[in-house]
């Protein structure tokens, strides 16, 4: 069988000893891992272990000190307004306008980005996510629950190739956890990969397909699912 | 909706519904020029040739608060960064976020220009006056822009974006105080063009460059 990486001949996402500094302190040390479309690799560790700066080096928001990574092939480095067309974040904070209503939020990224969807997509995607009925209403209203579940409607409309969540559990109730599950379900049926940084890896039990431990930023561990590590 | 005019749309939504650092701007270049008004003489003269530099310090010094204000609403829930680093460009942020910085400046100019005229006595004719105040308006809303982005990211921005933006704009506003007082009080000598097209290169040079240096700023 002709798989997509044999084509490009390289993983989806390839990680190799990427790391990052602030000052003195290595935040990030030689983290390394494959990941392939449809699968999702989780990152945890405590406090401080660098999860958060490996999801901000791969999305390019930081520019690594040693090491390097490519998404489908394309450096993140010199390829980074490429890179940036196929990768999609939740970070902390979510990124949008709280001056704004959710769906002249959603409006915006669809006409900045030229997403190409309708009125009616987004009206669907806010539905979707438990927000049809607040959707007029500006984010800065919004509780930080909220705010969370209009960040994966984002996500949902986007509909890139890889997806980055740093804590996407972050302030969810329990209906939120099950629409977090069921979208990172249907991006890896749909063959986006998903990096996620956790701190409550059991929320994600049965869906994790690599799991790599960080520990003062460096990689402990890594196994897939079913894997000795 | 093009990427760009979607953004201009975002910001005067922003801008129209939170209308603090507008007024803000608008209230503090009342206040200097009142201050400036009940400094030095009291003839007519004298306080019409204070006049000019009052209401373009008033408009700079209220400029810095209107676009600190502009620029917070990029900065508290990170809207610009998600945007860029899902792949919108920089420079489309900048010339958007400008172009409304300069409509805002624009229009409390226009609000400050008749408490000028009552606290100086005199003012520009209106459609001399208009073209100055849009060519000075440009003038500082262009490295306004550039320098809040630069200062967003340290607690003190507020105190350091006038601090290291007025430096940068002492020659635009020579240029639009000449420019001014020739309008107000004739121009016998034939400068005032000569002034006019300064500030209207100072304004071409400003939106040119700090456009390209914008992305090096947020990016």
């Amino acid at each position: 069988m002709v798989t997509e990486s044999s084509k490009r001949g390289g993983p989806f996402v390839f990680v190799e000893n990427l790391s990052k500094k602030f000052g003195a302190e290595w935040a990030l040390a030689r983290a390394s891992f494959t990941l392939e479309r449809g699968q999702l690799a989780l990152l945890t560790g405590n406090n401080g272990s660098g999860k958060t700066t490996l999801l901000r080096c791969l999305s390019t928001a930081l520019v690594p000190d040693f090491g390097r990574a490519t998404v489908l092939g394309i450096d993140i480095v010199s390829g980074r307004e490429a890179v940036r067309g196929l990768v999609a974040s939740l970070n902390q904070p979510p990124g949008f306008y709280g001056g704004l209503t959710a769906h002249e939020n959603l409006t915006l990224a669809n006409a900045v980005l030229n997403l190409g969807r309708d009125a009616d997509a987004i009206d669907a995607v806010l539905r979707r996510v438990g927000l049809g009925s607040k959707q007029n209403t500006p984010l800065d209203s919004f509780s930080s629950g909220m705010k969370q579940r209009f960040a994966l409607a984002r996500l949902a409309l986007l509909q890139r190739d890889l997806i980055l969540l740093d804590e996407p559990e972050t302030h969810l109730d329990a209906a939120g956890l099950r629409l977090l599950q069921e979208f990172i379900a249907e991006w890896k049926a749909r063959g986006a990969a998903i990096v996620c940084a956790t701190h409550a890896d059991d929320r994600f039990h049965g869906l994790g397909d690599l799991e790599v431990v960080l520990v003062g930023g460096r990689p402990t561990h890594h196994a897939h699912a079913g894997v000795p590590a | 909706m093009t990427a760009f005019r979607a953004l201009i749309v975002k910001d005067l939504r922003i801008l129209l519904r939170k209308r603090g650092g507008f007024l803000s701007a608008f209230a503090l270049g009342a206040i200097i020029m009142l201050m400036a008004s009940l400094s030095g003489e009291a003839t007519p003269i004298s306080l019409g040739q204070r006049g000019a530099a009052a209401f373009w310090m008033g408009l700079f010094m209220g400029s810095t608060l209107f676009l600190s204000d502009s620029f917070e609403t990029e900065q508290r829930e990170g809207g610009q960064r998600a945007l860029i680093l899902l792949g919108t460009s920089p420079t489309a942020f900048f010339y958007s976020k400008a172009l409304v910085n300069f409509f805002g400046l624009f229009v409390v100019g226009i609000l400050l220009t008749p408490i000028s005229a009552a606290l100086f006595g005199v003012g520009p004719s209106l459609g001399g006056g208009l073209l100055i105040l849009a060519l000075g308006t440009l003038s500082l809303s262009a490295p306004g822009t550039l320098f809040t982005a630069i200062v967003s990211e340290s607690d003190k921005r507020h105190l350091l974006l006038p601090v290291m933006m007025f430096p940068l704009v002492v020659p635009v506003l020579i240029t639009v105080v000449q420019s001014t007082l020739l309008l107000t009080f004739g121009d016998a000598m034939g400068q005032a063009s000569a002034w006019n097209s300064l500030l209207a290169i100072f304004a071409l040079l400003h939106w040119l460059l700090d456009g390209a240096l914008y992305s090096r700023a947020v990016d």
